[in-house]
């Protein structure tokens, strides 16, 4: 894997020589996020965002493997096993406040770590494969964490599970089959809790194997970087410790800080307060929403309210919300521009801050009531958002003329002694002899 | 029935002082599918009218669903 200058293991103490020889393990670790992984030596802080993703998977595990030791998975005493965590369970309003606000920061950090991709080209050749990998992580991420929303057996659980079943009752002629064996009935009810919660527990290791394909993956063309030029000699790159370690590891100590203040201080402000109503199958909340991780996506589906060339909008709003990721995985071959960094591509970078703030307006639309003017702007947002991946990308791969590219990595970071960085109070005049 | 033809939820205006949407009859809250007095989908994501069981007229003052 990776290059040829990446230094090799080399167990100096003879039980560690006994175990390398027997079981690599630390061989491995050691190639991988040790001194034995060279990696770009100019990523900023947009390339921290995969390791919180990371951490937040952990945390996710961890507190739900224990949430799961209180919680009772049938539809008469769910709602009570978690009002039981929350009062009678030592810490458990901290193992759930983790568990929820765990599961936004997730998104947040996936959701950052994928525009991080669209920006720099990570999706490009020869990454199109730890592209697909990450947008199935994210598809498993979606579901997980909306069989993990259904457990609590709320309002908005109950709704929710109605609701998204109910996706699959819009495909022609199997349809209500597929929901009514998805839902384990008409309606959801205990066997529709009971199938999510063991779903819900299986889905995370899932993700945590394909993670490690994802990294696999990485870990043959090595990172992509800011510039977006290839790796090309060994003053390219550092070694992944300690220099990456220590980066991960403030940007991890900065996300663990964020998400204490949310559990601690803020522990609902991210969830719908109709969720500590008990499921009542027979009235639906007056306005139903899914978690903000959702509302792009939510504002597309309920962006198509006609028919339209002889098929219901119902199939329209579904297909099309799918059709959002989806089209993800053909975006390496829709973007033919040989440029990956946004840096050096002055209209992309543009149309990038544009599809930002469509993303975000669709998000906007998606948390808000269906009044026909939030209808009309998600149909906007979600022609745009189509538009960019179809229409623009393929044809700015045409018609841009990106800025000239540096011709190394190495060449992109030292700018020469006069610009170089010094010591507080040196002033930047080393003598001219280096570079 | 109250079960949006859409995605199942169930449409507000059978209740006092709910939104009875722009047709004076159901509004679903979910994604907002509107329906008139006659349960009539008139506009929104819903396929088809909301679905009515059969019923019959046993008396003057009975009717038996289903």
């Amino acid at each position: 894997m990776s290059f040829p200058w990446a230094q090799e293991y080399t167990p100096k103490h003879p039980f560690m020589r006994w175990i390398d020889q027997r079981l690599p393990l630390p061989r491995l670790v050691y190639g991988s996020v040790g001194g034995g992984y060279p990696v770009p030596r100019n990523l900023n802080f947009w390339w921290n965002y995969g390791f919180l993703a990371l951490i937040a998977l952990g945390l996710q595990i961890i507190t739900g493997i224990v949430l799961a030791m209180h919680f009772a998975p049938a539809d008469t005493m769910a709602f009570d096993s978690v009002e039981h965590i929350m009062r009678d369970v030592n810490q458990g309003w901290l193992l759930r406040y983790a568990h929820s606000n765990g599961a936004s920061f997730f998104f947040l950090v996936t959701y950052i770590h994928i525009f991080r991709g669209l920006y720099f080209g990570s999706y490009k050749a020869p990454r199109e494969i730890v592209w697909h990998l990450g947008l199935v992580i994210l598809l498993l991420m979606m579901a997980t964490a909306f069989m993990g929303y259904v457990l609590p057996w709320g309002q908005m659980s109950f709704w929710a599970a109605k609701v998204i079943t109910g996706f699959f009752s819009a495909i022609p002629l199997v349809g209500t089959a597929i929901q009514k064996w998805l839902l384990g009935g008409y309606a959801p009810d205990n066997p529709t809790l009971v199938r999510f919660f063991s779903l819900h527990y299986l889905l995370p290791f899932v993700i945590a194997g394909v993670v490690v394909l994802h990294i696999w993956a990485l870990h043959i063309p090595g990172s992509n970087n800011p510039t977006g030029v290839d790796v090309k000699a060994p003053q390219d790159t550092i070694p992944f410790h300690p220099y990456y370690t220590a980066k991960d590891g403030f940007g991890a100590a900065v996300f663990l800080l964020l998400l204490a203040v949310m559990i601690f201080f803020l522990p609902n402000s991210l969830g719908d307060p109709v969720n500590y109503q008990p499921a009542n199958p027979m009235s639906t909340p007056a306005h139903i929403v899914p978690e903000w991780y959702f509302w792009p996506f939510y504002a597309i589906l309920r962006a198509f309210n006609t028919n339209f060339l002889w098929i219901p909008a119902k199939l329209w709003g579904v297909v099309a919300m799918f059709a959002s990721i989806i089209l993800l995985f053909f975006l390496p071959w829709l973007d033919k521009s040989p440029v990956r960094s946004g840096h050096y591509r002055p209209v992309f970078k543009w149309f990038f801050g544009l599809l930002i703030v469509d993303v975000a307006v669709l998000g906007y639309c998606g948390g808000s009531p269906p009044t026909e003017g939030i209808v009309m702007l998600s149909q906007v947002g979600s022609a745009y958002y189509f538009a960019h991946f179809l229409i623009i990308l393929p044809l700015l791969s045409w018609f841009e003329t990106p800025l000239a590219l540096p011709n190394s990595i190495s060449e992109s970071v030292l700018h020469g002694e006069k610009a170089e960085a010094a010591p507080i109070g040196m002033g930047s005049g080393r003598p001219s002899t280096a570079v | 029935m109250g079960v949006c033809t859409h995605l199942g939820c169930v449409p507000l205006g059978a209740g006092q002082g709910e939104n009875r949407g722009p047709y004076g009859g159901y509004f679903c809250p979910c994604h907002g599918s509107i329906y008139d007095t006659a349960a009539r989908i008139r506009k929104g994501p819903a396929p088809k009218n909301l679905e009515v069981p059969d019923y019959k007229f046993n008396s003057d003052t009975v009717v038996q669903i289903g």
